[in-house]
């Protein structure tokens, strides 16, 4: 069946909820994006690539998102697999021990050591990265976004489209659901199968809700507008976003993080 | 200019654009209108004669943003809409539209109505107590930090208003705001509008179709139709010259008829049995332990407050939604393991908001999207589409004419008109009557009967009491996802022609 019969929550989207990481400012959440992308970034070695992964899961399961996280991040997997398949078999890094070798006729697949350390440590790096940018969307509400970007003096336009670009991945997921349940009530298979045959009935569900998305930011913008955006040059804000001390935790422990990893580096040689 | 009138509009008119069918729209036509600060204005028409371009003319929407050809001139507070920007206005006039998901542009109830004193650079303290004022005011102080997305259509719609008048701006301009709100939540809109009018001389001015709503406070009428003004004075005067009053406006209430509990008769088609359903991340179940059956050759309407769970029922007939525990019967046969789509032959329903029932490029593929899913050949979806479109005045928009360029009304007919073309035994509708005139409301009134009287079991989820004054059989009331009452009205007697026991084979 269709994925989202059964349950109606977005794929990647806000889901609401009152753990300390939902709680956490949102230029908080912005840093820890940063620095777990430093920290996968700078390293190659699977065993410092696993410090990152493992403080990502932490929050993961923290927030309680575990499950929403995974379902999302299948979503990735064949991009995933795709990457991994590259490193493991034509990464331009030292091979290492000849594993195994299969021969295939024409061309023969042989499964280093060092290709694949190196495919785990690209493997590790993309899903820190993916998570942790998912974790942010899915604990990070639209309005507190934005509040946080204009109190970091971002321009209000910039600010606004981000933040639009943020809620438009919960919103256009219900788009596709409303348009894709009133199609399927009105006799169009949705199956998975079906749609893989027919790529027909996939553009009937992928032009309206394209079409959905542009008429709604046309009319969210027409309302901003007779809200009165633009109207004041220093318009304030209602909740100012605070650091509490589950932020200064949270930076502390990815400061130690990077230090950490930097220190083993070093160790390391 | 007369000197009192806060708007005054002179020779209007206004055309949308050519659309791809090469149809061009004229909206408004020569519309001259004076109104005064402090008046209470309401504007009613038949759908699509004009009424939702003239409020987006009122605070520059048009012609600065909406694309189209303007002539004459729009003065509101004293500035003219073709020298002043929208912005110019926002402190001045509040406009809520139509559809709330139109209006909504933050992602929690606190942050949208703060949206407008935020931009105004009001201090935050100010802020609060006039989200504070506001809520109290509206009775949605329950609805305070909740997530916009998971409020109801009614909850949402009372939300827009709290966003647009936390400002107090002089006029506000509020397009059909009843539409999807409960009885308890129109009372006390109304009561709100009548104080704002009262105490702080806002101008209101309302578009609506609903005369039971709008019967107590209009002072004045306006009425247009085909883009022109054919009525403009006293309300009193316009309601006797239409001849209604007080008991035809205000339907006998549902709960004093002569009803009869439901038991007994025909077997159902469709039989809900112990459905429980909780939406993910939901604290409490959107359906509670739901018991109901569904019978041919009659119209039940579903009805209670914003929330209760009418929706989520609606979409239980069909497949749409699984329930968590309990099953849908069909015809005697568990739904379960059947496709959406499968079901749809038996079971037609039509999902709230018309925007997301329109998806294909003309009205004529709009009215044969289901059809073609049935394999139907193509001269039958011909005499279906000839006969649904005269059934709801559709013929006159144009068989070319793209569904998303209608008016509201249009749309929703185009909507209803897709679900009629698939002639199954069950309809199922959720608030079908939203942009719909009095008159069009009556005609699809006395479409669902016939279609009743031709065995099909109906089933409407609304808060428009008109509408189901006009043709339930049966009325179930739900609040907090259970059922609270289940009974037949008038004489409480279903009649079912000779030859009933055929019925499901037969179709």
């Amino acid at each position: 069946m269709f994925p989202f019969k059964k349950r109606r929550s977005a794929l990647v989207g806000f889901v609401p909820g009152d753990t300390w990481v939902h709680m956490l400012d949102p230029r908080t959440k912005l840093f820890a994006i940063v620095v777990i992308c430093l920290a996968t970034l700078a390293v190659t070695s699977p065993s410092l690539m696993a410090v990152p992964f493992l403080f990502v899961i932490l929050l993961t399961l923290v927030s309680h998102l575990g499950r929403h996280l995974l379902r999302a991040l299948a979503a990735f997997s064949p991009l995933l697999a795709v990457i991994l398949i590259l490193d493991l078999f034509f990464a331009a890094v030292e091979p290492g021990t000849l594993y195994a070798s299969v021969n295939f006729g024409f061309f023969t697949l042989d499964f280093y050591s060092g290709r694949l350390l190196f495919a785990l440590a690209m493997g590790l790096r993309l899903l820190s990265i993916a998570a942790i940018s998912l974790l942010f969307i899915m604990t990070t509400d639209y309005s507190a976004f934005v509040r946080s970007l204009k109190a970091m003096h971002v321009p209000d336009s910039i600010s606004f489209s981000l933040g639009y670009a943020l809620r438009s991945t919960t919103t256009m997921w219900k788009d596709a659901h409303h348009i894709a349940d009133s199609q399927r009530s009105r006799g169009l298979e949705f199956d998975r199968s079906v749609l893989t045959k027919n790529r027909n009935r996939l553009m009937a569900l992928t032009v309206p809700v394209a079409v959905s998305v542009l008429n709604r930011s046309g009319k969210v913008s027409e309302s901003m507008l007779s809200r009165g955006y633009g109207y004041s040059e220093r318009p304030t804000y209602h909740n100012t976003p605070e650091f509490s001390m589950y932020d200064a935790i949270l930076i502390l422990s990815l400061c130690n993080m990077l230090m950490v990893e930097y220190i083993c580096i070093i160790y390391s040689g | 200019m007369a000197a009192s009138n806060i708007i005054e509009v002179t020779n209007l008119s206004f055309t949308y654009p050519r659309t791809v069918s090469g149809r061009a729209i004229t909206a408004l036509s020569g519309v001259s209108l004076g109104i005064r600060q402090g008046e209470m204005v309401v504007i009613t028409g038949p759908s699509g004669s004009g009424k939702s371009t003239f409020c987006r003319c009122l605070n520059g929407l048009i012609p600065h943003v909406q694309r189209g050809s303007m002539s004459g001139d729009v003065v509101v507070a004293g500035m003219n809409t073709k020298n002043h920007f929208i912005t110019d206005y926002s402190p001045v006039v509040g406009l809520v539209f139509q559809n709330p998901d139109d209006h909504l542009v933050a992602g929690d109830v606190d942050s949208e109505i703060a949206f407008g004193p935020e931009q105004m650079g009001w201090d935050p303290a100010a802020i609060e107590e006039g989200i504070r004022t506001t809520v109290r005011a509206l009775g949605i102080g329950h609805l305070r930090g909740r997530p916009v997305e998971e409020l109801s259509w009614g909850e949402r719609q009372r939300v827009a208003i709290a966003s647009a008048t936390v400002i107090n701006p002089r006029i506000l301009v509020l397009d059909e705001p009843f539409s999807g709100i409960d009885e308890t939540g129109s009372n006390i809109l109304l009561n709100f509008l009548s104080s704002l009018n009262a105490d702080q001389k806002t101008t209101i001015i309302i578009v609506e179709h609903r005369m039971d709503r709008i019967f107590s406070i209009a002072c004045r009428m306006v009425e247009f139709i085909n883009g022109k003004i054919v009525y403009d004075g006293e309300g009193s005067q316009f309601f006797r010259s239409r001849r209604i009053d007080r008991t035809t406006v205000q339907p006998v209430d549902d709960t004093n008829y002569g009803c009869e509990p439901v038991s007994g008769g025909p077997a159902p088609v469709i039989s809900l049995r112990h459905i429980t359903y909780s939406y993910p991340g939901s604290l409490s179940p959107s359906l509670s332990d739901v018991n109901l059956d569904f019978y041919p050759y009659e119209i039940t309407f579903i009805k209670g407050p914003n929330g209760s769970g009418k929706s989520t029922l609606i979409r239980h007939l069909n497949g749409i939604l699984t329930p968590d525990s309990g099953e849908v019967l069909l015809l005697g046969q568990p739904v379960r393991g059947k496709t959406i789509a499968s079901l749809s032959r038996t079971v037609g329903t039509l999902l709230q908001h018309a925007d997301y029932q329109l998806f294909e490029e003309t009205i004529a593929e709009e009215l044969a999207f289901a059809p073609n899913n049935f394999g139907i050949p193509e001269d039958e979806i011909s005499t279906r589409s000839r006969r649904v479109s005269d059934d709801l005045c559709i013929s006159h928009l144009g068989s070319g004419t793209p569904p998303l360029s209608l008016s509201a009304g249009e749309k929703q007919r185009v909507a209803i008109g897709g679900l009629l073309m698939m002639d199954t035994p069950v309809i199922a509708m959720d608030e079908p009557t939203i942009g719909l005139d009095m008159e069009l409301k009556s005609r699809l009134a006395d479409l669902m009967k016939k279609y009743r009287d031709h065995g099909t079991a109906v089933i409407i989820a609304t808060h428009d009491r008109e509408f189901s004054t006009l043709c339930a059989d049966r009325i179930v009331r739900m609040s907090g996802g259970s059922i609270t009452a289940d009974y037949r009205v008038g004489n409480g007697k279903r009649v079912v022609p000779q030859g009933y026991a055929d019925f499901a084979g037969s179709r």
